[in-house]
């Protein structure tokens, strides 16, 4: 329902002078029209018969007593909506809910306070203003007065909703200690609490404002996993209309959206889950409720949906040599997507909280390492072992589910005569139990088990001819499971099948927590990132603290323990609102003077900047027609006018071009040789004199003709422009930061090519590793994704794209490029980079110097800098034509040269 | 006045920009009625052949054909027809009333008299007349003495007759709209009328000043800068219809008891129009 109210009602007593102004304008004849005649001599002495009602047309009469009337409306301050409950002999007094609860419905909060202030203003009275929510700062609730309307609205837009509940208690203080005679507003979450009761009995007479049924907030908990789905609850008012519905989100690492579902509320708790693949339920992090924006419509994880830890144990700290043999590849592979994989010696796997650890083929152990893995599996820890030659020689027994015979069993020879066995099924009974053997898995070689009593009951997975390969034994808290075969396919064709995958997910599965997290924090939990009232994860404001760790699942939400991710070290444990919040109650009926009303959508409106321009309007609109009727102008011209002012008005708001770099636009407009600027001045002089005499010999020799050199940095300008970068590596150049390697990363993927030069005599370096800069640039691309590199073949385009060559010196003679084995498809063939180390830059520049006439000393032969500047012209040529030289263009001339 | 003197040289030289168009406009016109000029059927000094005749003492020997003679026995002398010149002053008003053209017409009246005015002009040169300006020197026969016809028309000119006598049995045309009273134009009229029978007026006027196509409430201002309100055009339009017709038959009286011949020009129509009209009455 509309209201509608003027607020100088005494101006509406002009609208009795219409009726004058009707009379007075009925008077005024229009202007008669003038014309030149010649002969108007003859109309001397004509008398018309009837007058032309020299009267105004009456709807230009209608449309000016309109304009009038608009007018006087306007000045009359109509105003739509008026809040009008205020009586202006008291102060006023509003009481303005700011815990979690409000969050969601903030604005219609603060429109509605804005309206009651406006309101005020008019009727200049004092205004005190209360916050239900406590301070960070002091953690005492804000009451505020008495201020002007002016000072309380600037205060009032000041305020936001905590993620903390209100404290109606405090309040009730707050309020019995500074009472006063005051109109009274309440503006509410909708949501009762304990002592809310009292404030009512206390403000007496007062207007309640809630939000309407449908909006009323919802807290999200969270109530354990089914099947490894997490499950949740909704918390919702019993008043809530049933049938609201509600999306649940779940969320991953930097808000990515792993899932949501569609929930119908079905009451005052609705149970829901959400369906993901094991895949993204270890990226879990957040489920909120769409659209919800307040604390408690968010639910934080801590890590029990995050990937588990796994140690691969090993011997030596050294890098594998030969991935393809060793077993930890085929570990790391295998377990990549469902675990936290960490590599390293015992010792520093058991310091490290690990969930499971896999020792691959290690036979002796020392004692103290003994003791402590003993230890960690007694805990409840997943030890794997894998079989494996080493593991063959030792006679240790220890942490194995059962005994083992010495000595592998080979199950394929020249000796033998019957085919290797098959692994045949997994129990029933063992965590194992239905994992499909899709291929046959041929066993070659295996550790037996001793002969034992228990041993059926141990074994997890047996060989077609009843050999236990897989077993398992319970110690204390924790689990030792051992493959008697190898995790390297030299015994087995195990690791090579997806049963060995499915295996691994399902042991990591079992894996318990990492044992002692907790308890191996000592003190406390602080705050990491805290939600803010609307839900969103923000730095902890200072008064936030930290928490026990063994009291985070009862500590009480508040302005000191906000809901939020608290953490040390590597444990980090949530709190959130949700799980505090055991019923959500909607306003009860308070009776007495308490009014309660909805906020609505229909907030107080002025009228009378709509009521003058209207007025306005309608007087150009009058005028128009007024030239219009006098003829003294022309519609022609005055199209012609409005079409000026038309196209006046466009210009005026014409968006201004954009600024762009000037550099940019040269190098989009031309062709450029481009090079990286490298750390050391004097190589970037160098460089680009060498590119320079390189542009010159193209322009010379060639149709392509570079417009000139360009240097460039890697982080900061923008590469696309260049059709081949020149990139000469210096001892000194740091890692690409990772601005630098995201650039570089876009010009290669979108089909730019870069020419890196080491710049250096291979002769002198090491032929495997290179020199210093070969190791600089190592570094510095090794964050870029460069395609499997191979040295260039003999029969490579670029040693035909221009010229024909068959090295390709640059300063030093020798040296290898390194380009693409398979380049991508959509580049033509072209290597998105190549590496070499001849220094052509140099080259090129002596070739510069040596034709400037001038007698510097020059470093190579004549023909040495020729055969240089000719492969930087078949590079060019390379960069800008791809592989159409690969075809039979020179095919004549090689086949002469091979006849040769 | 230095100034007025100098805006009348500044007009005149518009006048002199405007004669190529104005030459143009007017041979179009002309071009439409010229055959040839009007022989006079016996020998005399034009370009014109007329007839071979014997040679005797009285002839001047280079007036001999040689060709002719030498086809036969006798020495013939070509003989050319004989045209007698007549001298034509042509008048146009050219003032605030004549410059007005309503919607709808192809020129302002000034305009049209002038490009009537040099047509005749033209017509009469080829036809080996004299044509001058009257009130402005002698009359002839030359191009130039058409061009002077031409800017003498162009240049703005007072709005009655001048008062210029002519030599008797010369032609005159009168290009205006003669819309002063009927007296007045017989008073501008009897000093020519009394020289010649041969004259021709034309009289161009603007549909608009025919029909008065306006309505409503309505001031008509006309040349003497003189206001006439009318309150209900559509009431007094047939009788200043009939008021206007009267006039122009006056005019077109006046001109009988002269001699002379009317013509009426409408800016709306095109000017050939009249022009032929004026031609087929002197064919006459």
């Amino acid at each position: 329902m509309s209201s509608f109210l003027f607020l100088n009602p005494w101006l509406l007593a002009a609208l009795a002078s219409l009726p004058a102004l009707w009379l007075l304008l009925r008077v005024m004849p229009p202007a008669p029209k003038r014309v030149f005649l010649p002969s108007a001599r003859f109309l001397e002495g004509l008398v018309p018969q009837t007058q032309t009602p020299s009267k105004t047309p009456w709807w230009i009469l209608l449309m000016r007593l309109i304009i009038a009337s608009l007018i006087i409306f306007a000045f009359a301050q109509p105003v739509i909506n008026p809040s009008q409950s205020i009586t202006g002999e008291r102060d006023l007094r509003v009481v303005i809910e700011n815990g979690w609860a409000s969050a969601d419905r903030w604005n219609e909060t603060l429109r509605k306070a804005e309206d009651i202030l406006a309101q005020a203003a008019r009727q200049d009275v004092s205004v005190y203003i209360n916050t239900t929510a406590a301070e960070p700062s002091d953690g005492k609730l804000l009451a505020l007065g008495p201020l002007s309307a002016g000072e309380a609205l600037s205060r009032v837009k000041g305020l936001a909703p905590y993620s903390w509940p209100s404290d109606f208690e405090a309040l009730n203080q707050t309020l019995k200690s500074s009472a006063q005679d005051t109109d009274n507003y309440y503006l509410s979450s909708g949501i009762g609490g304990r002592g809310l009761k009292d404030v009512m009995d206390t403000l007496g007479e007062v207007n309640v404002f809630t939000p309407n049924i449908e909006n009323l907030p919802l807290a999200l908990s969270y109530d354990g996993d089914e099947n490894g789905n997490p499950q949740f609850i909704i918390h919702a008012p019993e008043t809530i209309a049933i049938g609201t519905p509600v999306t649940l989100q779940a969320q991953g690492r930097n808000g990515r959206v792993l899932g949501f579902e569609n929930i119908v509320i079905r009451g005052d708790e609705t149970k829901s889950g959400i369906d993901l693949p094991d895949v993204l339920k270890r990226d879990l992090i957040s489920a909120r409720l769409l659209g919800r924006d307040d604390a408690a419509g968010v639910y934080l994880f801590g890590d029990q949906f995050q990937k588990k830890s796994v140690g691969i144990a090993a011997l030596s700290q050294e890098k594998q040599a030969k991935p393809f043999i060793e077993a930890s590849y085929y570990l790391t592979r295998a377990l990549e997507p469902y675990a936290d994989l960490k590599t390293g010696d015992i010792n520093t796997l058991l310091s490290g909280n690990m969930s499971m650890i896999i020792l691959p083929d290690i036979g002796a152990l020392s004692p103290e390492q003994l003791n402590n893995l003993e230890n960690w599996v007694s805990e409840g820890g997943l030890l794997l072992r894998f079989a494996g030659p080493v593991m063959e020689q030792t006679r240790q027994h220890f942490l194995l589910p059962t005994p083992l015979r010495q000595g592998a069993r080979s199950l394929e020879g020249a000796l033998t005569w019957e085919n290797p066995p098959t692994l045949q099924s997994f129990s029933d009974d063992a965590p194992l139990a239905g994992i499909e053997i899709g291929e046959e898995i041929v066993i070659k070689q295996q550790l037996l088990a001793e002969p034992a009593q228990d041993l059926s009951s141990k074994t997890w997975a047996s060989l077609d001819d009843g050999t236990p390969l897989i077993t398992a034994a319970q110690r204390d808290a924790g689990l030792i499971v051992m493959v008697h075969t190898a995790a390297s396919p030299d015994w087995s064709n195990l690791p090579l099948s997806g049963v060995f995958v499915q295996m691994l997910e399902r042991l990591v599965d079992i894996a318990g927590t990492a044992p002692g997290d907790l308890q191996d924090v000592n003190g406390a939990l602080e705050p990491l990132r805290v939600l803010d009232g609307y839900g969103r994860l923000v730095e902890p404001h200072s008064n936030a603290q930290m928490i026990a760790a063994k009291d985070v699942e009862n500590t009480d939400i508040s302005y000191q323990y906000p809901p939020g991710i608290y953490a040390q070290g590597s444990v980090q444990r949530t709190l959130n609102l949700g799980d505090s919040i055991k019923t959500l109650s909607a306003l009860p009926d308070f009776g007495g003077g308490v009014r309660k009303r909805i906020y609505d959508e229909q907030y107080e409106r002025d009228m009378l900047p709509i009521l003058l321009a209207s007025a306005l309007a309608m007087m150009l609109l009058d005028w128009i027609v007024m030239i219009a009727l006098s003829g003294r102008y022309n519609l022609q011209r005055f199209k012609r006018s409005a079409a000026m002012v038309c196209l006046c008005l466009s210009f005026a708001f014409a968006p201004s071009a954009m600024a762009q770099n000037s550099d940019d636009i040269k190098y989009a407009d031309g062709f450029y040789l481009g090079f990286i600027q490298s750390a050391n001045a004097g190589l970037n002089a160098q460089t680009r004199a060498g590119l320079e005499a390189l542009s010159e010999a193209l322009t010379r020799r060639t149709s392509a003709e570079p417009d000139g050199v360009a240097a460039l940095d890697a982080e900061t300008s923008e590469l696309s422009f260049f059709p081949l970068l020149y990139w000469p590596v210096d001892a000194s150049d740091k890692p690409l930061s990772e601005a630098a390697l995201r650039n570089v990363q876009r010009y290669l993927d979108n089909g730019g090519t870069i020419l890196f030069d080491t710049r250096e005599d291979v002769a002198s370096a090491d032929p495997m590793q290179g020199g210093t800069n070969a190791e600089a640039l190592r570094e510095m691309i090794s964050g870029l994704n460069i395609p499997a590199l191979a040295p260039i073949g003999e029969d490579h385009v670029l040693g035909r794209s221009f010229y024909l060559l068959d090295t390709f010196p640059g300063r030093y003679l020798d040296g290898t490029i390194w380009v693409e084995g398979n380049s991508a498809n959509g580049r033509d063939g072209v290597s998105s980079v190549l590496i070499g180390s001849q220094d052509w830059g140099s080259a090129w520049q002596s070739y510069a110097v040596q034709n400037s006439g001038r007698n510097y000393r020059t470093t190579g032969s004549t023909r040495q800098r020729e055969l240089a500047i000719r492969f930087g012209i078949n590079m060019v040529m390379y960069a800008l034509t791809g592989n159409y030289k690969a075809d039979q263009v020179h095919m004549k001339y090689i086949i002469e040269r091979l006849g040769q | 006045m230095p100034l007025s003197f100098l805006k009348l040289r500044q007009h005149a030289h518009d006048s002199i920009a405007d004669y190529p168009a104005l030459k143009l406009a007017a041979q179009q016109v002309a071009a439409q009625i010229l055959h040839g000029s009007h022989g006079q059927k016996k020998a005399g000094g034009s370009e014109t052949f007329w007839q071979f005749r014997e040679y005797n003492e009285i002839d001047r020997p280079q007036d001999i054909d040689w060709r002719q003679s030498a086809k036969a026995e006798h020495v013939f002398v070509r003989e050319k027809e004989l045209h007698t010149p007549q001298s034509v002053y042509l008048w146009s008003k050219n003032d605030a009333a004549m410059d007005f053209q309503s919607k709808g017409a192809l020129y302002s009246k000034a305009q049209a008299a002038q490009i009537l005015g040099l047509a005749m002009a033209m017509v009469f040169q080829r036809s080996d007349e004299r044509v001058g300006v009257l009130g402005a020197g002698r009359a002839g026969h030359s191009d130039a003495a058409i061009e002077r016809v031409g800017t003498a028309l162009l240049e703005p000119s007072s709005s009655a007759l001048p008062d210029a006598s002519i030599p008797s049995r010369s032609g005159v045309v009168l290009c205006s709209d003669f819309l002063d009273d009927v007296d007045a134009i017989d008073n501008a009229f009897a000093p020519l009328s009394a020289k010649t029978r041969q004259g021709i007026v034309i009289q161009v006027l603007d549909r608009a000043e025919l029909d008065l196509p306006y309505d409503g409430r309505t001031v008509f201002e006309d040349a003497q800068m003189t206001d006439h309100k009318v309150d209900n055009v559509e009431s007094i339009r047939e009788t200043y219809q009939k008021r206007v017709r009267g006039h122009i038959a006056a005019v077109g009286k006046l001109c009988e008891g002269a001699g002379w011949m009317h013509a009426l020009h409408v800016t709306d129509r095109p000017l050939s129009e009249t022009m032929l009209g004026i031609w087929e009455g002197m064919q006459q």
